[in-house]
């Protein structure tokens, strides 16, 4: 046997051996290939077919004349309609072959180079199988990425669409990100909350991490879960996990900056507005909110109190009408427009006086271009920052057409109208 | 077995019975090569992240990146061959040039003018005596944008309406530029200020989006009379979502406006007497009086009342009935479904 030390040649040598064993297993691979393989390799590059990008030409861009616009926007729609009605027909083929290619779409999903990995996804949902789900979840729940692919929450949204009912979309939970987590939780509603699903609730009703809007989601949603947790079980502590969540709004990230430009109110008046929804409909809630509203101050009180007046208890009224003239909380829009709503819900005849001018002279004012919305207090502007575009100078055309209003003035007619078709029945 | 020099040891044993008196013996020494991609980073980028790099705001804009690999013997490092997908539209360039060696930076300047051009390349690696190739995915975005900083081919400073003086504050954003192109847009004008679509826009009603906030927040509402809820109740948006969300909702403000007030010689008050805040001046909620209460399903928001401009009492606040008609019936937006066409950072893809 002859001796190699030349080290080029001895790597070709080896390598052959690699390509030999390689071409060998795809020949062993190609033996087995049925008219379904290689279908299936079609459908997988059909599905993996870029969609068209089309450019809106300059002229249509510019021109005023809307039948030429029309003409132009339905010609674009049908090449966007026959590429879709591709991939769809692509999507059914796959998933009618059923569980048999699930593995086989999986190794697809993994390839590191030229994956249909989203649409790979709606396969899935469609085959729609539990081996189907089991494989979404999977997509959905792998450790989060830390470029925040939307892989996973595409996974997620189409598991929710297919799992046959809530507590199977509980463990989307398990995720480490936020996006999962929170579309899981806006599909929960409903379903019963027991000791674990209350403690994973808790953290949530917390959340202060990542980025405000998403802590703002999984805090809406959270507590939406415990109000519609139809049982009676464990109310005080799904009362105390809302309730818990008010204390600590004021340290949401950005509590103080507006959540958006076209809608009324900072994060935390917004947030306010949903946890008040909350504990409105939390069957049974009144009297540990009764408890809960004595260690309260300040706003996380004022939130409480306008919760227990929707829900009937006319013992907060003085402090209800007291928080509707307190000057601290003039720009507070959500809460104080809920406490004027409120007065028609425990108001009498003794409070019409109180409404009516309340009616006339709360100071909150909303100015709304349709697009920003901006917000006054006797004439100055609050709640502006860095979401918010420049205010219009006086001279814009935008003013001539301005919708103006005072929400918490417009609350209280509501609720003297309220009141007044009480007293008429 | 790690990398370089290494024996390869042959022994022939003709009696199977017997193996512990091999015939013939012998050994050979090779090199173990280990072809590898190292690293990859941004060098003029506006963020990376893994292997994903996003074109700054520079005009033209540009994407640098580089990369470092290795065929497990230093000696052949020197012949490592580099290749890199080219961006039809946009101008790759490689240092050194060719791209060979341990240790290369190629660089996109300018954008490209189809959104489809952005996203997964190939970043290649081979070497002449290695018969094999070392392949890695990256994707190439563009800055989602704020004012002032659209660089997609074209952009160019926008006189105002009623202004004289170019500036780069009107011009599109790259995300209404490459947005535009995929069925998320309804063919919605951009402006500047934000998404708007004005009832008293006889007879055009033009849509606009603009100003978009990315991520939209989740809102929320249901009807307490119903149990219907708005389009998209609680999805919180990204990027492409953003904008498909928005163009859908000016499109239908566009479409009701035209059905109500389109032959009617635009929005007429006679028809439309909601009362609004004592001290205004002015009325309605630009639904025709008459048709309030029994022209809209639950499903879009109704009925509504003729007595009230804003029937939705317990909503945030968000405006007039109109307003609320439009959330209730524009179409709902399949979250997600875009997000293989969203090459915006941040955007549904990348945030």
């Amino acid at each position: 046997m002859n001796r190699y030390t030349s080290s080029p040649r001895a790597v070709i040598s080896v390598m052959l051996v690699e390509v030999l064993l390689t071409c060998s297993h795809c020949a062993a691979s190609q033996a087995s290939v049925t008219p379904d393989e290689d279908r299936l390799r079609h459908l997988l590059e059909v599905i993996g077919t870029k969609a068209p990008a089309i450019p809106v030409p300059k002229e249509i861009e510019q021109t005023k004349d809307r039948v030429a616009r029309e003409a132009y926007w339905a010609q674009r729609q049908a090449r966007f309609a026959a590429f879709d009605a591709q991939i769809n027909a692509a999507t059914d083929e796959l998933a009618a072959m059923g569980d048999g290619i699930i593995d086989r779409l999986v190794r697809e999903y993994h390839k590191p180079v030229g994956a249909p990995r989203h649409q790979i996804i709606v396969v899935l949902a469609k085959i729609g199988t539990p081996r189907a789900r089991e494989r979404l979840l999977d997509i959905a729940i792998a450790k989060h990425d830390p470029k925040r692919t939307s892989r996973a929450s595409w996974a997620a949204r189409n598991l929710v669409k297919i799992s046959p009912n809530k507590e199977q979309i509980i463990p989307l939970l398990k995720s480490d990100d936020p996006d999962v987590i929170s579309i899981a939780l806006q599909h929960l509603p409903g379903v019963p909350v027991d000791e674990t699903l209350l403690g994973q609730l808790r953290g949530f009703l917390q959340s202060t991490e990542y980025h405000p809007v998403v802590n703002f989601a999984l805090r809406m949603h959270a507590a939406s879960v415990l109000a519609r947790d139809g049982s009676s079980t464990l109310t005080a502590e799904r009362v105390g996990a809302i309730v818990d969540s008010i204390r600590t709004v004021e340290n949401m990230p950005e509590a103080h900056e507006r959540l958006q430009p076209d809608a009324a109110g900072t994060l935390a008046d917004l947030m306010y507005h949903y946890l008040i929804d909350a504990l409105t409909k939390t069957e049974g809630a009144t009297p540990f909110l009764r408890d809960a509203v004595q260690d309260l101050l300040a706003e996380p009180r004022a939130v409480v109190v306008v919760a227990l007046a929707l829900r009937g208890d006319s013992q907060v009224k003085h402090e209800l009408r007291q928080l509707l003239r307190e000057p601290r909380m003039v720009a507070r829009i959500t809460i104080r427009g809920h406490a004027a709503r409120a007065m028609g819900v425990i108001g009498t005849k003794d409070d019409i006086d109180f409404l009516e001018q309340l009616s006339q002279d709360d100071p909150l004012e909303v100015i709304n271009f349709r697009g920003p919305v901006f917000e006054m207090v006797n004439g100055q502007y609050v709640n502006t920052g860095p979401r918010m575009p420049p205010i219009k100078p006086k001279e814009d055309p935008a003013w001539a057409t301005v919708r103006r209003s005072y929400p918490v003035r417009d609350q209280a007619r509501e609720a003297i109208r309220a009141i007044q078709k009480r007293l008429d029945n | 077995m790690s990398a370089g020099l290494a024996t390869l040891y042959l022994e022939y044993t003709p009696d199977c019975q017997n193996p512990w008196h091999p015939v013939d013996e012998d050994s050979l020494s090779l090199y173990v090569v280990d072809l590898r991609i190292t690293n990859i980073v941004g060098v003029t980028v506006a963020a990376f992240s893994e292997n994903r790099f996003c074109f700054n705001d520079a005009r033209p804009g540009v994407c640098s990146l580089s990369a470092q690999g290795t065929t497990g013997l230093s000696q052949w490092d020197d012949g490592l061959v580099w290749t890199l997908t080219a961006i039809n539209g946009s101008t790759l360039t490689t240092d050194p040039a060719p791209p060979t060696g341990g240790n290369v930076t190629f660089t996109y300047t300018g954008l490209p003018s189809l959104n489809s051009e952005f996203g997964t390349k190939l970043l290649t690696l081979s070497h002449p005596n290695i018969p094999w190739t070392v392949t890695q995915e990256i994707e190439i975005y563009y800055m989602f944008c704020q004012p002032g900083q659209a660089n997609w081919p074209g952009a160019a400073p926008v006189i105002p309406l009623g202004g004289s003086q170019p500036s780069w504050y009107y011009c599109p954003t790259n995300w209404y530029y490459y947005y535009s192109q995929t069925t998320a847009s309804m063919g919605c004008e951009y402006k500047m200020a934000g998404s708007e679509c004005w009832p008293t826009d006889f007879p055009e009603y033009t849509p606009y989006v603009g100003a978009l906030q990315n991520p939209r927040p989740a809102l929320s509402y249901t009807d307490p009379r119903s149990g219907e809820s708005i389009a998209n109740n609680g999805d919180t948006l990204y990027g492409i979502d953003c904008f498909a969300w928005a163009s859908r909702h000016e499109f239908k403000h566009h479409v009701d406006y035209s059905a109500w007030w389109g032959t009617t010689g635009g929005w007429n008050p006679n028809l439309d007497c909601d009362p609004r805040p004592p001290g205004f001046g002015g009325q309605g909620d630009y639904l025709i009086d008459a048709d309030e209460e029994a022209g809209f399903a639950p499903s879009a928001g109704g009925p509504f009342y003729w007595w009230t401009a804003v029937t939705h009492t317990s909503a945030p606040s968000w405006g007039y009935d109109d307003q609320s008609e439009c959330l209730f019936s524009q179409d709902p937006w399949s979250v997600g479904s875009l997000a293989g066409q969203d090459w915006a950072y941040p955007g549904s893809q990348w945030h």
